[in-house]
């Protein structure tokens, strides 16, 4: 079928970008720092001042040292343009607009609104928690998955020790959402 | 001369996977009667790709006769109906 991409295809790709952005950074993959920085961004404009109070958007997450003779860069959850930035946002980009594209160039593209609401509202309540539980763990499955557990992190481990039962209720949850009654 | 089955449409667009799937197994399973007797036949209409793979699959190991084919209009219809003999 067209557009399908074979699994282990798609494993091998991942595995050869996740390895390069390590040897050339140092720090693997991630996505949902970005969501907080762009968050910090937004209060920046409305409260700056309890931007610059908390530690979380202060905290240096990442340092790298630039590539063929570069010099350091350091990034973290603040609002500022940095290293974080340049790691998190072109994956962002690329997975939004590469998933649009490939809805394009066959012919899938369009709008569509009418969603069942209790799926709707599902999605949303998921978004919630799957926030949430990124800054408790903190990282995302990008991160733990693709980043932490190719190296053996004990953090990571950790993260799939709690992603797998959490998993299974989502899955029981999403059924009961999903073939309520009231679905349409 | 035996009847052309009815059809039933299960307009399942905006629906990403699981819950293509699942929406379409419960319609599987409230007519399979209807279904395996050849009296009824079951047209899926999806726009998520995923569900295209994931539909055929559980409904041909239900023991399903099922057709894919993709619409000028850019979404997937999937027709299930009761296995040839």
């Amino acid at each position: 079928m067209a557009g399908y991409l074979q699994p282990w295809k798609a494993a091998v790709v991942l595995a050869l970008l996740g390895a390069a952005t390590a040897a050339v950074s140092g720090v693997p993959f991630g996505v949902t720092t970005s969501y907080l920085k762009w968050m910090a961004g937004v209060e920046q404009g409305l409260s700056p001042a309890h931007v610059a109070s908390l530690p979380i958007y202060g905290t240096e997450l990442v340092q790298m040292t630039l590539p063929f003779g570069g010099g350091l860069l350091t990034g973290g959850a603040g609002p500022a343009l940095d290293a974080v930035a340049l790691m998190q946002y072109p994956l962002i980009g690329g997975i939004v607009f590469g998933a649009a594209l490939s809805s394009y160039l066959l012919g899938e593209w369009c709008w569509y609104g009418r969603v069942p609401c209790r799926q709707l509202a599902a999605a949303f309540a998921g978004g919630i928690l799957m926030a949430f539980g990124s800054r408790l763990s903190p990282g995302c499955n990008v991160w733990h998955l693709w980043g932490g557990l190719p190296v053996f992190a004990l953090q990571s481990l950790l993260f799939i020790a709690g992603l797998l039962p959490g998993a299974w209720l989502g899955s029981r949850l999403i059924a009961r959402i999903v073939l309520s009654k009231e679905t349409p | 001369m035996i009847p052309p089955p009815e059809e039933s449409i299960l307009d399942i667009r905006g629906q990403v996977c699981p819950s293509s799937l699942l929406t379409t197994l419960r319609a599987l399973n409230q007519h399979a009667a209807s279904l395996r007797r050849g009296d009824l036949r079951l047209r899926i209409l999806t726009d998520s790709r995923d569900a295209v793979s994931t539909i055929p699959a559980a409904a041909e190991n239900m023991g399903f006769l099922v057709g894919v084919e993709k619409l000028p209009a850019g979404h997937y219809e999937v027709v299930i109906s009761h296995a040839a003999d």
